[in-house]
């Protein structure tokens, strides 16, 4: 049963009885309940239907709305597509072509065909490959797009078609995974950018080169520009200066930093208002570090303005150095001691400084101009004239053209030295003479007066050595007919004496004296001079025969050899010639004077006074002697004599007693030279008397400097003792010296003994009185040895070293020896025995009882800073 | 839980024992003998002694339903304050009542329930003392709030209430962790005026609150089976819940068009056969159904038990019987607490649309939702003007209409 019957039946029955009204009235309702529920349904379904119809031909409605809607932006983008100016195409999610415009096409090489369809778009790029369109950007961007070009995602780049145009490429994702690509034609934009690029390199180039220094500022007055050269000009630190600075910023660091300080305070508020006016400005200014800088500052219509810095130091410098130039040289001009003029190349123009008018005796230029107009001549000799324009015109310039002229004004002569120069125009032409005018008289005198004296004499007069050898030289050169030239070399016999006795005044004037008589007794054609000293020469050029020049020799020294009085005495002096004959002795003037020196030289050693002719036989021995006479001569005036010291040992004491000096020459070319290699020579030219003077002299202040007890032993050579002034001369020594008399003992050997023994005697025994000791030097090897010692009281005995050496008369030696140490300690005389080399020998010599001894074994002689040390060894330092 | 369900009459007899049907675990029904004595005899009813003590219903409350009539009178109120003296007394007007014997219209039927582990609270107000439903709500959730609290049952009035804004301020202020039912009293369609009772005579204006603390568990279902048709029209004037136009037409004209002419003349009653659903477009699930309260014909406006935003869209709905009763199934489900319970109390709100499409055939939805419920369970309900339950897709405690909704009270923590 039906529940809602079920349920009717419950309610309309009461303890089982069911009251039919009411279940009657229950399922009656029932049925009209469902009625009303079914029309109810089918009015729904009615309304539903009409619904469902009106909203279907709304839809409808809608649709061909929307569909026209559509249309009508289908057609406004398409034109849009057609019509912009970019390539554009549209993928969609699976990579195929939607949309594309014809610019599209256009850009990529491609067909309106080949994009029909809807293609996928690697089937675009890759015909884009084919065809090339790619291969202006090389392999390495082809492979890239094949690869990626597809589906590029947000991409941003150009390329370059094969026609040369550029492309801007751009693609963007779309949300809904596909893909928009534009293209745009950027070859002009980029061309125009590398120009403007290339424009704006090249202007930064330019302004960061130049050598002014540029600001600019805006309106607003901030920097929008400035180069390097403005930062360096202004001092302004490195990086300062920035883009949109304020340039007051600027003024501001540059009044603080002090740059205005030297610019007066009006400046300085100029400055702090701005530094800017309405109208251009120029203005220089002086920087701190001394820079001058041009400052010019322009407004720009726009507000800006531009300000530019110079640096005008150099300028500025340059300009007054020039001013003071001007002004120096206008001074030197003006007041010049020397003339200075321009001409024009015909002389018709000229212009002058006052100093060249007063040289011509002018008081002003004009003056002097006027005359000169008149065409006066300046030259004295004419073909100077010429001789000065044809050196001018062919060097350009001319220095110290000496010349004689005339003072223009005065027709005066005087001499006059020319330094002139041609100024010539751009294209070489003469254009005008410049030039100095030295008044050179004086100097032309004093020349003459050099030339005089080059040539010449000065104390005699007569001509001079070079004079005499250039005369002999041009006669012999000239003797074309072979004539004779006799050249004769004179001698003064005993001119030292003179001078010494005298003195160097007297001898001068004797010089004179003599040289006057010459000159008196020479022939005609002949010449004398004077070499030096008491030296003379005499040239006569033209011989016809030999017996004018011996007749010439004998008047000269008979002449020559009267006395002359000078000073109120009476002065005898001799004269020695030797002479020489060319061409037969020679024909070199040298040569000839040298042979003529050598029979001078032969006249001297034979007796003097007399004259003797050159001849062949003159040895080489006489010149090499003569050689070492002038060197003697010349190592006495440069000190080349050195005395060495020999100790004399007193044996009982082992200590020197006594040193001997001996005298070495140290010759600049031969070495150390011993007496023996120029003693003789120096006694036969008697300048033994001048070294051992020297020798004397040494050796005592050496002695004396170096010890207060020891002696000193100096030998003398015949000659010295022959010589008057010997007494003098030790005297001298001593004196200088501060030696004790007693401490000088002088040597000499039985050779000085020989002649003359009074006079000897007398020597020594003035010698003796002055304290001085005499040894008696190399006893027992001379002639009659014991006989000096009967005549003369000798202090000292020295027995020659031959008597100390084992000969073969060893006994004989010995026995000999011992005498002569007997003889002498009874005489009361020391016996120094020489050249004691060993030890046995000194034991022997002990043993024989001799005291003193000297020798290799106690020390060979040697340089007085050795022997003596430090006294001094300042002095060989 | 203990649980006691009589039958009354009008006049405040007690008209049967329950039947064994249901009887609750470990307890027989015994009444005390005093309400006897008070019993006034004029009225010439027989008093049946009770067994029970009502003093053992001090934690406890008791739920009634009747006729608009019935509660006026109150001598059920009387005689269930008597019955159960500690007890809260929550009950209402209805367009009908029943149990799971049938519907019993001219009965006022009440469930006491007496909790043993969980706990309760009435609380009531009226809507003339506040600015709004919105207000209203908010106070008496301010009064019910505390941290256990699960759940709330609330009877509201059902013609002068805007119970969408009335579950709105209660949910604000309880949060959303709180399961909120209820229902809105009816008058038996007259649409005139509804009563409800919470401790105190019945009155109309009244909204009362029963909270459940503790160790309860309450579940909700709600579904109506109704059928949508035609299309979907835009509400394109409104004002709260009163609804102009639909798709710039009036709504009104609308519905005469549907009703027909006999329906047309039976307004607002026979609207309440083509309720709209309304839906947010922009939020997918915030369909809810609305019944029609008033009209004005003046105005071509309607008046309907929530509130009609604008810019919703709205759909005509139709039912079938069979349909109608399959959603009263679906709702008691939903409700069915999973698992063995110990025997709770299930009341189901349905709605007084429901019962004038369906006639007699309303047996169907009543005998579709006991299937679904355990006997152990108190099986009560009534015919509302709107139904308050947790929107299915949204959670949130929303006015319904049209729709059978179900509210189970377990006590323990399932």
């Amino acid at each position: 049963m039906h529940k809602l019957l079920e349920k009717q039946l419950s309610l309309s029955c009461t303890n089982g009885v069911i009251d039919l009204a009411r279940l009657s009235a229950l399922v009656s309702g029932a049925y009209h309940e469902l009625d009303r529920d079914r029309r109810r349904t089918d009015h729904s379904i009615a309304l539903m239907i009409e619904e469902l119809d009106r909203t279907n031909s709304a839809l409808e409605d809608l649709v061909a709305l929307r569909t026209d809607e559509v249309e009508h932006i289908s057609r406004r983008l398409q034109a849009t597509l057609a019509h912009v100016d970019q390539g554009i195409v549209m993928i969609d999610a699976d990579s195929r072509v939607v949309v594309h415009n014809a610019r599209f096409v256009a850009l990529t090489g491609l067909t309106d065909a080949m994009l029909a369809g809807h293609p996928p778009f690697q089937e675009i790029v890759d015909m884009m490959c084919r065809t090339g369109e790619f291969s202006p950007m090389g392999t390495h961007f082809t492979s890239w797009i094949k690869a990626h070009g597809c589906k590029a995602g947000p991409q941003n780049y150009q390329r370059i078609r094969p026609d040369g145009t550029i492309l801007h490429v751009q693609s963007t994702p779309l949300p809904d995974g596909g893909e928009v690509q534009t293209m745009a034609d950027v070859t002009g934009l980029a061309r125009r950018t590398e120009e403007l690029d290339l424009i704006r390199e090249t202007l930064e180039a330019i302004l960061e080169n130049m050598s002014q220094g540029i600001i600019k500022v805006d309106a607003e007055r901030n920097i929008r520009f400035f180069n390097r050269r403005a930062i360096a000009l202004l001092g302004l630190p490195e990086g300062f200066l920035e883009h949109g600075q304020t340039l007051q910023s600027l003024l501001e660091y540059q009044i603080e930093s002090g740059e205005f300080a030297n610019m007066d305070p009006g400046f300085v508020a100029f400055v702090k208002g701005g530094g800017i006016i309405p109208t251009p400005q120029v203005y220089e200014r002086e920087r701190p570090n001394g820079t001058i800088l041009e400052i010019r500052t322009i407004l720009l219509p726009d507000g800006s303005a531009v300000r530019t810095y110079t640096d005008i130091t150099e300028q500025r410098r340059r300009e007054s150095a020039l001013k003071r130039a001007e002004e120096d040289y206008r001074g030197l001009f003006e007041n010049a001691i020397v003339g200075i003029y321009r001409t024009s190349m015909d002389g018709r123009h000229i212009r002058a400084n006052p100093a060249f008018a007063r040289m011509n005796g002018y008081e002003s230029e004009a003056e002097m101009l006027a005359a000169l107009q008149a065409g006066a001549d300046w030259y004295v000799d004419p073909e100077r004239r010429e001789a000065f324009f044809s050196l001018l015109m062919r060097d350009g310039r001319i220095s110290d053209f000496v010349s004689e002229v005339y003072r223009l004004k005065t027709r005066e002569r005087f001499w006059a030295s020319e330094a002139s120069w041609l100024v010539r125009d751009a294209d070489g032409a003469p254009l005008y003479i410049e030039g100095m005018v030295i008044d050179a008289t004086d100097r032309k005198k004093a020349e003459d007066d050099i030339a005089h004296i080059a040539l010449h004499d000065l104390l005699t007069g007569l001509p001079n050595r070079s004079r005499f050898l250039d005369r002999l030289r041009s006669s012999i050169a000239r003797n074309e007919d072979g004539h004779e030239i006799a050249v004769l070399c004179l001698d003064l016999d005993h001119f030292k004496d003179v001078n010494d006795t005298m003195g160097h005044d007297c001898g001068d004037i004797l010089l004179r004296l003599a040289s006057r008589r010459l000159s008196r007794a020479l022939p005609q054609g002949g010449m004398a001079s004077r070499f030096g000293g008491d030296e003379f020469a005499v040239l006569l050029p033209d011989i016809k025969n030999r017996d004018s020049v011996t007749d010439f020799a004998r008047l000269a020294v008979q002449q020559l050899s009267k006395p002359y009085r000078i000073r109120g005495k009476r002065v005898y002096v001799g004269v020695s010639i030797g002479i020489v004959m060319a061409p037969g002795d020679g024909v070199d003037a040298h040569d000839l004077l040298k042979k003529a020196d050598i029979a001078l030289y032969r006249v001297k050693r034979d007796g003097r006074g007399t004259y003797a002719c050159f001849d062949v036989g003159m040895t080489a021995a006489i010149l090499a002697r003569r050689e070492v006479e002038l060197e003697l001569r010349r190592a006495i005036t440069n000190h080349e004599f050195e005395m060495v010291y020999q100790p004399i040992i007193d044996l009982e004491t082992n200590q020197p007693l006594s040193y001997e000096a001996l005298i070495r020459w140290n010759h600049p070319q031969k070495g150390v030279l011993s007496p023996a290699a120029f003693i003789d020579i120096a006694e036969e030219s008697g300048l033994i008397i001048e070294i051992g003077e020297i020798a004397l002299r040494d050796a005592c202040t050496t002695i004396a400097r170096a010890s207060s007890e020891l002696g000193i032993s100096v030998n003398l050579s015949p000659v010295q003792f022959r010589n008057h002034q010997l007494a003098l001369t030790v005297i001298h020594a001593l004196a200088q010296s501060g030696l004790p008399p007693h401490r000088l003992i002088l040597e000499i050997t039985e050779s000085a003994l020989l002649t003359d023994d009074q006079h000897t005697l007398d020597i020594l025994q003035h010698l003796r009185m002055l304290g001085v000791r005499i040894a008696l030097d190399d006893f027992g090897i001379g002639h009659s040895s014991l006989s000096y010692l009967q005549k003369f009281p000798f202090d000292k005995i020295k027995i020659d070293k031959s008597f100390v050496k084992d000969s073969d008369d060893g006994t004989m030696n010995t026995a000999i020896r011992r005498a002569i140490l007997g003889l002498g300690s009874d005489l009361g005389a020391e016996v120094i025995v020489e050249g004691v080399e060993t030890e046995f020998q000194r034991d022997m010599l002990i043993y024989e009882g001799c005291r003193y001894a000297q020798g290799y074994l106690f020390g060979r002689p040697a340089a007085r800073h050795i022997v003596f040390g430090d006294t001094f060894r300042r002095d060989a330092a | 839980m203990q649980v006691l369900q009589q039958d009354w009459s009008q006049t405040g007899d007690l008209v049967k024992e329950p039947s064994s049907e249901h009887v609750a675990q470990k307890w027989t029904p015994v009444l005390r003998n005093n309400m006897g004595k008070n019993k006034k005899r004029e009225h010439g009813f027989d008093s049946i002694k009770t067994k029970r003590d009502p003093a053992d219903f001090s934690l406890g409350f008791v739920l009634f339903f009747g006729s608009h009539a019935a509660l006026q009178q109150g001598h059920v109120a009387s005689a269930l304050r008597q019955a159960y003296p500690k007890a809260d007394l929550l009950g209402c007007s209805t367009g009908g009542q029943f149990n799971q014997n049938g519907l019993a219209d001219e009965r006022v039927l009440s469930l006491a329930v007496k909790l043993e582990h969980a706990s309760s609270r009435l609380v009531a107000e009226d809507i003339e003392a506040h600015a709004d439903a919105h207000a209203c709500g908010a106070a008496l959730g301010a009064a019910l709030a505390a941290p256990d609290l699960r759940g709330v049952l609330v009877l509201s009035d059902g013609l002068r209430v805007n119970g969408s804004a009335l579950v709105a301020g209660l949910a604000a202020k309880v949060g959303r962790a709180v399961q909120i039912s209820g229902g809105l009293a009816g008058d038996g369609g007259a649409f005139v005026e509804t009563l409800v009772s919470a401790n105190a005579p019945a009155s109309p204006g009244r909204i009362a609150a029963l909270g459940f603390y503790g160790a309860a568990s309450i579940r909700t279902g709600s579904a109506g089976g109704w059928d949508a048709f035609g299309p979907r029209r835009i509400i394109t004037k409104s004002e709260g819940n009163v609804l102009f136009t639909l798709d710039g037409a009036p709504a009104l004209d609308l519905y005469k068009r549907y009703l027909g002419e006999e329906g047309a003349r039976n307004l607002p009653g026979s609207a309440l056969l083509f309720p709209l659903r309304i839906d947010d477009p922009g939020v997918a699930g915030s369909d809810v159904m609305r019944t029609i309260l008033g009209v004005d014909h003046e105005a071509r406006s309607m008046t309907f038990a929530g509130d009609m935003p604008q810019g919703w869209r709205a759909q005509l709905m139709r039912g079938t019987f069979d349909h109608l009763a399959e959603g009263a199934g679906e709702a008691a489900r939903q409700a069915r607490a999973p698992g063995p319970q110990a025997g709770g109390l299930c009341l189901l709100v349905s709605c007084i649309g429901r019962r004038l499409l369906m006639g007699q055939r309303i047996i169907d939805e009543i005998a579709a939702a006991r299937a679904e419920i355990p006997p152990e369970d108190a099986f009560m309900g009534f015919y509302s003007y709107g139904e308050l339950a947790p929107h299915r897709q949204s959670g949130t405690c929303q006015l319904h209409n049209q729709t059978m909704t179900v509210f189970s009270l377990h006590e323990g923590l399932g």
